[in-house]
């Protein structure tokens, strides 16, 4: 008769599944204060916005979808709100991804009723663009020329006060852009090169260990990591929001996780040490 | 999570939260609830990039300026894009070989041009002070020469082993050789060990987004 196995081994993933929701959900009902280390490339990124000059604009770049918006709405949600309590007017821009700009437009939309944001004034919708390199290199040139209309109105950029000033990427003063996907390459590539605009980037964790070679290199002034760096900047800016209360489960779930693979190992190393004992 | 005018509408809540549930279904065991949600959200993503792409860039970028503002030279880029389609014809399919040799070249040009500005400043960055003087302490930092230096030592360290590693063009018999590729390629195990965590920690962000919004949209609880 073949061996069963070590009774670890023979958990049933249902019952792994089930601990895993349990986790979640107890650790949003009780919110534990588990301490929270503000990272140096999240402090890099709030302080970018937190000195980026009042008269200059802030170009907010989003290629999230509903896939994502777990990591990415609340990274683009704290930075928004960041802007929007020093007042400093902001353009959103959306690549790749078709839902992006309306999600981030929802976004922007929500934040913009609380702190009394007008549209047109005091921000812009650039609106969707599938080319992210070739709209990159005509915003270099000349913004208006490459985008000509807003998202919203479809009316000529020039004629919204938000836009005065601005000629090209030069005339900003930082370019954050919020990602689900690799396209920091294109901006680093065709643009940080161009102009003294600080460059932050917001990920999905699954892509931010690979940007600490352009973090190292200066490429990327400061970085979000996840819904992590999310938190971060939300204990920055002295609020407590969602993304605190979500640090929680996400910790209380990577232990578990920690927990089941020390178990799993262990029921693997007592299965092959019973085989050799019989 | 404040996502009131996503969420606003009963409809949508009650949409959105059946659609969850359908998708976490697939835990248990797969079923057909699941696959027709599965085909809803691939259909509803397909379909609304079509409708973004038109309202977005054709309709303003391409359609206004020719029909409306009688902008002629917009309808060679139609003529162009067309070529691609000549791909299912077996007479005309080298024509499309036109515009998929202009494209590959316009990506050509804009790879010589990243690659220079991606890489070469941390090619730069790479060559690190292993001798440390105070006056190469940023201000306010509170780092030491001795930390910055152990620090660039290992980064140095870990680069030349993990480059080592990478040297496929003869074999590593030499002794020195080979245990720095074996260093190496036990660096980029931590590495992706590193990218194994954070996708975890992604993969329960989006959980915990889902559940939150069960609990707090849906069901109202918090």
């Amino acid at each position: 008769m073949s061996n069963p196995g070590h009774p670890l081994t023979r958990i049933n993933r249902h019952w792994l599944y089930g601990a895993l929701l349990a986790i979640v959900v107890i650790g949003l009902i009780v919110p534990i204060p588990l301490p929270l280390a503000v990272s140096p490339e999240a402090t890099r990124f709030y302080e970018a916005i937190e000195s980026a000059p009042k008269d200059k604009l802030v170009l907010v770049s989003t290629l999230w979808s509903a896939s994502t918006q777990g990591e990415n709405r609340p990274q683009t949600q704290v930075v928004l709100k960041h802007l929007m309590k020093r007042h400093i007017r902001f353009a959103l821009i959306a690549f790749g991804d078709a839902q992006s700009t309306t999600l981030a437009q929802e976004l922007a939309e929500e934040q913009a009723r609380i702190y009394k944001y007008e549209y047109g004034k005091d921000w812009i919708n650039l609106g969707f663009r599938q080319d992210i390199a070739g709209t990159l290199k005509g915003m270099v040139r000349d913004i208006n020329e490459t985008l000509k209309t807003d998202s919203v109105n479809r009316r000529p950029l020039a004629e919204y006060p938000v836009m005065a000033g601005v000629r090209n990427v030069k005339d900003l003063s930082v370019i954050a852009e919020f990602s689900a996907s690799g396209n920091y390459k294109s901006w680093v590539g065709l643009v940080v090169g161009s102009t003294n605009a600080a460059f932050c980037y917001a990920p999905t964790s699954v892509m931010a260990p690979e940007l600490y070679t352009y973090l190292d290199s200066g490429q990327i002034r400061g970085m979000l990591f996840g819904i992590k760096g999310a938190a971060e900047y939300e204990q920055l800016l002295g609020e407590k929001g969602f993304t605190t209360r979500a640090i929680t489960p996400v910790s209380l779930a990577l232990v578990l996780l920690f927990v089941l693979i020390g178990l799993g190992n262990y029921g693997m190393y007592a299965t092959k040490k019973m085989e050799g004992n019989s | 999570m404040d996502t009131a005018s996503t969420w606003s509408h009963p409809i949508g809540v009650w949409f959105g939260a059946i659609g969850t549930l359908a998708l976490f279904s697939l835990i248990y065991r797969e079923n057909r609830v699941y696959r027709l949600f599965e085909h809803i959200f691939i259909g509803l993503a397909a379909g609304y990039l079509i409708k973004t792409t038109w309202t977005e860039v054709l309709g303003p970028q391409w359609f206004t300026p020719l029909f409306r503002d009688g902008q002629w030279p917009w309808a060679l880029v139609a003529g162009f894009g067309l070529l691609f389609y000549t791909i299912f014809s077996k007479k005309h399919s080298w024509m499309s070989r036109i515009a998929i040799g202009t494209l590959m070249g316009f990506a050509a040009g804009q790879a010589f041009q990243t690659t220079a500005s991606d890489y070469i400043p941390q090619i730069r960055r790479s060559f690190k002070p292993l001798y440390v003087t105070p006056e190469m302490i940023p201000t306010g930092s509170g780092l030491t020469t001795l930390g910055i230096g152990l620090n660039n030592l290992l980064f140095v360290f870990i680069m030349v082993t993990v480059l080592t590693y990478f040297f496929f063009s003869f074999e590593q018999k030499n002794k020195v050789v080979a245990a720095s590729a074996r260093t190496g390629r036990l660096m980029l195990m931590f590495a992706f060990g590193a990218i194994f965590g954070s996708t975890v920690m992604a993969r329960m962000a989006l959980l915990i987004d889902r559940v939150w919004f069960l609990m707090h949209n849906w069901l109202h609880l918090q």
